[in-house]
């Protein structure tokens, strides 16, 4: 785990990328606790706007996913739980394979928010709104909450 | 000359320059004054505006949280200065085909609160927006949304004022046309 989570590392130094902002370990002592700033999709209800990452690598990584979160109250969207921040992605549940690295799991979040399914929600009333074609509700209620949570 | 002469009109010279020196002290004295009052007296204005606006925002913080679903009748109150409401902690959810401070009717709203209104296509997504929403307080002409207010909504809301008339939504702003 430690080889593979410090050549990840070395990677993050060279990463360049059009939303990924800053993909660093919390502490270089520790490689295991990670933070992530990534910019809202051009396009998205989220342009304009920065989201933080936290993002936890278990001993038994890459034979088991990382832990994803964003910050709580941060991220209003159809698969992100608006309280807690947890992230409903299929790759970070039964589609993970040890080939993924931190840098392509962060690279599927951005495309989701883009790219959201009503289908699998953790946030049902986003979701909802998506499901009923609503997508003024959707867009307006998305910009409340990133605005009032900016607060 | 004499010798007195000369002493009278140096004591004389000496009382005009201590004069003019003791007029110039008090001139200088005064604007001094009022160069130091006058930024005084300006940040002492400012610092009562900040300390009545800290208090104005506290005290609406302590106000319930407000969900407005614009219907019709609250739709037609086009000459109601909504945007002073904007600042409260309040979100208007306008129902589908009606305008309400719509800027491609020549509103102007302050970017800074024109958040706080959301516009919604189906009426299954006004219902959607404020169960999402949990304000305190639910602010509805309920006859005059499609299909009436579902029974679900208290709980998602503490308190769902139900408005029978324009008289009765008045009384909930009460601002002057």
């Amino acid at each position: 785990m430690e080889s593979r989570i410090l050549k990840e590392y070395k990677d993050s130094r060279s990463l360049q990328s059009q939303y990924i902002l800053a993909l660093d370990p919390i502490s270089t002592d520790d490689l295991t606790h990670w933070e992530c700033t990534i910019k809202g999709p051009l396009h998205s209800p989220f342009a304009n706007h920065t989201f933080k990452l936290r993002i936890d690598i278990p001993q038994t990584y890459p034979l088991t996913t990382p832990i994803c979160k964003f910050e709580p109250f941060a991220m209003p969207h159809p698969n992100v739980n608006f309280e807690t921040g947890e992230i409903c992605l299929d790759i970070l549940d039964t589609n993970w394979s040890p080939v993924f690295n931190i840098q392509y799991i962060v690279e599927a979040i951005v495309w989701l928010l883009n790219e959201p399914n009503f289908k699998s929600p953790l946030n049902l009333d986003l979701a909802n709104l998506l499901r009923f074609d609503d997508l003024k509700a959707y867009h307006d209620l998305i910009s409340y909450h990133l605005n009032n949570s900016a607060k | 000359m004499t010798t007195d002469h000369r002493r009278l009109t140096r004591n004389g010279s000496l009382v005009r320059t201590v004069g003019t020196g003791v007029v110039l002290a008090i001139g200088a004295g005064i604007a001094c004054w009022y160069w130091w009052r006058g930024p005084n007296a300006s940040q002492e204005t400012n610092r009562l505006q900040q300390k009545e606006e800290e208090e104005h925002r506290k005290e609406r913080e302590k106000e319930p949280s407000r969900c407005v679903i614009v219907t019709k009748t609250l739709s037609e109150m086009k000459d109601f200065d909504w945007q002073k409401f904007l600042k409260d902690d309040i979100v208007f959810i306008v129902v589908p085909g009606e305008t309400f401070l719509d800027p491609s009717q020549g509103f102007e709203i302050d970017p800074k609160v024109g958040y706080k209104i959301i516009r919604c296509d189906t009426i299954l997504g006004v219902w959607s927006c404020v169960k999402s929403l949990k304000k305190d307080s639910l602010i509805v002409i309920g006859d005059e949304v499609e299909g009436g207010i579902p029974d679900d909504i208290s709980n998602f809301t503490k308190n769902i004022r139900d408005v029978k008339s324009k008289e009765e939504l008045l009384t909930i702003f009460p601002i002057p046309f």
